[in-house]
């Protein structure tokens, strides 16, 4: 190879690494900037430039003495796991009778659930604080769980049936001439086969509840104890005295954590979930 | 009669002979235990759907049609109780008094949600073909980087943006500062808190795509590029003629509906709350979206037959949109 091409190679590789390094860094920068702030002593942080000070756990104890963080966090987790545990029931239901069942009215059920992500629910909050009053659910835990359900199913239903699609019926029919019921087809086939899938629905659920912020905000308003993490964030900003910087960026911290942890842990569900649900839509 | 018409007509002529064929042989063979097989299944089927049903009928379905028909209301923190009926006043009022107000709003919007998914879109490809290629080392640590801004919860990053990009104390002017630059009012001057939406939004969502467009490249076959390359295809050209074609039709889908999801972002309001504010009580925003406008209209404002009557008028937008939509992503899919 020639000279001018092999530097020409080189400088390019190094451009491509450059680029790399500065989105990279844009990324980091805020977060490490959260993680060392959290840590740091200085009160307000008006005057303090941008070192942190001295490390204290100051701030964390204060998360936990002075605001309602824990309740924020508890709420929140009964929220998700709710969630997650109604969706993925309700959505294996529904994509097994889309996908497996040939019944009048399907085309048309079908696609009016698909209409859910279109047009948000979130649109008519009057009418859902409305009604939720009517119903005497206002403040209630379980109906946050019941509109979030409702927003998740729609789009994972979608995936669902696109997954169940792909499994072979012949499958489960040759089951059952082999002499199984029913009970054991569900158990010993289907639900070992549609694993990945409902790990996807699950953490996907979660996701979506955990971030949940505009109905939340809307239907929980009976103070600090009942918000869920989310809207209880924000109202760190919205104090007699303004923020507390530090206290916020250890709080953001600590919140982070379960969407972290879940995150790592099943890495490729959230993956596989994703690029099949977008090449199947 | 013109030879190449009296073709047409038997073209059509033809077709309809073999769509009264085939419906024939659809419904007229059918026998009487098929039939009452596929009703047996609609009854299981409804009954497996019955809970996920009721559930949307409440929360979703009811809620509607009450937004709907409030829009036709007065109802407002002055009738909490006692609001009735006032046909199409609201409407009256949006499209004479508010006629500025709401364009303003729906061009914003439109701006908004084609700038981010566009530059989400763009960054994501760029990292995602760099990182699918095998030279590059430390690949797998850049993209557990660059997945972060996804996996962080949304609520935090906006909050977190907010803090860094404040005008007195924010980490960003403090960095300006130091380096010898003035402060940059970043989300209370009009402008600049536009701009600092924007990339907020692009910072949080593009890790989503990068991902998806991973999955991609991947499913592009590599006998494409082997070919091309025995044609004397440059690297350039492959990329411009099999990379770039592949990711666009494969991400059509995802694209439209992050386009959807970005018309109707909320998050925003989480970083400057629409604001900073109009010149009266109840003029938009200057970052105001339609949702956030809609919320700020309900819940500071306290019109809420407004904020109804607005949400109606989002509601016909969307399904003009979702309509054409089904049309161009029927296009893309069959081609």
């Amino acid at each position: 190879m020639k000279w001018e091409t092999k530097v020409k190679k080189k400088l390019i590789y190094l451009l491509l690494n450059l680029l790399l390094l500065v989105f990279a860094l844009s990324v980091l920068v805020p977060v490490l900037y959260m993680i060392v702030i959290s840590f740091g002593e200085n009160v307000v942080s008006l005057d303090s430039g941008i070192l942190p000070g001295k490390f204290t756990l100051k701030n964390y104890h204060d998360l936990f003495t002075k605001h309602q963080f824990v309740d924020w966090m508890r709420n929140s987790l009964i929220i998700s796991l709710g969630t997650m545990a109604l969706t993925t029931i309700l959505t294996s239901l529904g994509a097994y009778a889309f996908s497996r069942l040939d019944f009048y009215g399907k085309k048309t059920t079908f696609n009016g659930i698909l209409l859910i992500q279109i047009f948000p629910l979130a649109l008519s909050m009057v009418a859902i604080h409305q009604i939720l009053n009517a119903l005497g659910l206002l403040n209630k835990i379980i109906s946050l769980i019941f509109v979030n359900t409702v927003i998740a199913l729609s789009g994972l239903i979608l995936l669902a049936k696109g997954y169940f699609d792909t499994i072979p019926k012949e499958l489960e029919e040759s089951a059952f001439v082999d002499g199984a019921n029913k009970a054991i087809v569900l158990i010993m086939i289907i639900i070992p086969l549609v694993k990945p899938m409902l790990a996807v629905i699950a953490v996907q659920s979660f996701v979506l509840a955990y971030n949940e912020y505009v109905i939340a905000n809307v239907v929980m308003t009976g103070g600090f104890k009942s918000m869920p993490l989310a809207v209880g964030l924000r109202s760190m900003f919205e104090g007699q005295y303004g923020i507390n910087w530090p206290r916020y960026c250890a709080a953001a911290l600590l919140g982070s954590l379960p969407m972290l942890v879940l995150f790592f842990t099943l890495q490729r569900y959230f993956i596989s979930g994703l690029t099949e649900g977008s090449v199947k839509q | 009669m013109s030879p190449s018409l009296r073709f047409e007509l038997e073209d059509v002529e033809m077709a309809w002979y073999e769509w009264c064929v085939k419906y024939l042989r659809e419904t007229g063979m059918k026998n009487i235990t098929e039939r009452r097989k596929k009703f047996k299944e609609t009854l299981k089927a409804f009954l497996i759907l019955s809970p996920a049903m009721i559930l949307i009928f409440i929360f979703y379905v009811i809620p509607i049609v009450q937004n709907i028909w409030l829009s036709f209301t007065n109802y407002s923190v002055v009738h909490m109780y006692d609001y009735e009926f006032i046909g199409f006043e609201n409407y009256k009022y949006i499209f004479s008094e508010g006629i500025n107000g709401l364009s303003r709003l729906i061009i914003w919007t439109f701006i908004f949600a084609i700038t981010v998914v566009f530059a989400a879109f763009c960054i994501a490809t760029v990292l995602a073909v760099i990182l699918n290629n095998n030279n590059i080392k430390l690949g797998a640590i850049y993209r557990t980087i660059f997945i972060i801004p996804w996996v962080i919860p949304s609520v935090i990053t906006l909050l977190i943006w907010r803090g860094l990009l404040n005008t007195n104390y924010g980490f960003i002017n403090n960095l300006l500062e130091l380096a010898g630059f003035k402060r940059v009012p970043w989300l209370t001057h009009p402008f600049a808190a536009k701009i600092s939406v924007i990339f907020i939004t692009v910072w949080y969502s593009f890790p989503y795509f990068m991902v998806v467009a991973l999955g991609m490249l991947q499913s592009i076959p590599r006998q494409l590029y082997e070919a091309a390359e025995i044609d004397g295809s440059s690297k350039l050209r492959n990329f411009m003629c099999i990379t770039i074609p592949h990711l666009l039709k494969g991400m059509m889908p995802t694209l439209i509906m992050a386009f959807i999801m970005q018309f109707n972002q909320f998050g925003i309001y989480i970083v400057t709350n629409g604001g900073p504010a109009g010149e009266r009580l109840g003029d938009p925003g200057a970052t105001d979206l339609l949702l956030t406008y809609v919320y700020n209209m309900a819940f500071r404002v306290f019109r809420y037959d407004l904020a109804a009557t607005y949400s109606v008028i989002i509601f016909i937008f969307m399904a003009i949109f979702a309509l054409s939509n089904m049309k161009i992503s029927r296009r893309f899919l069959n081609d």
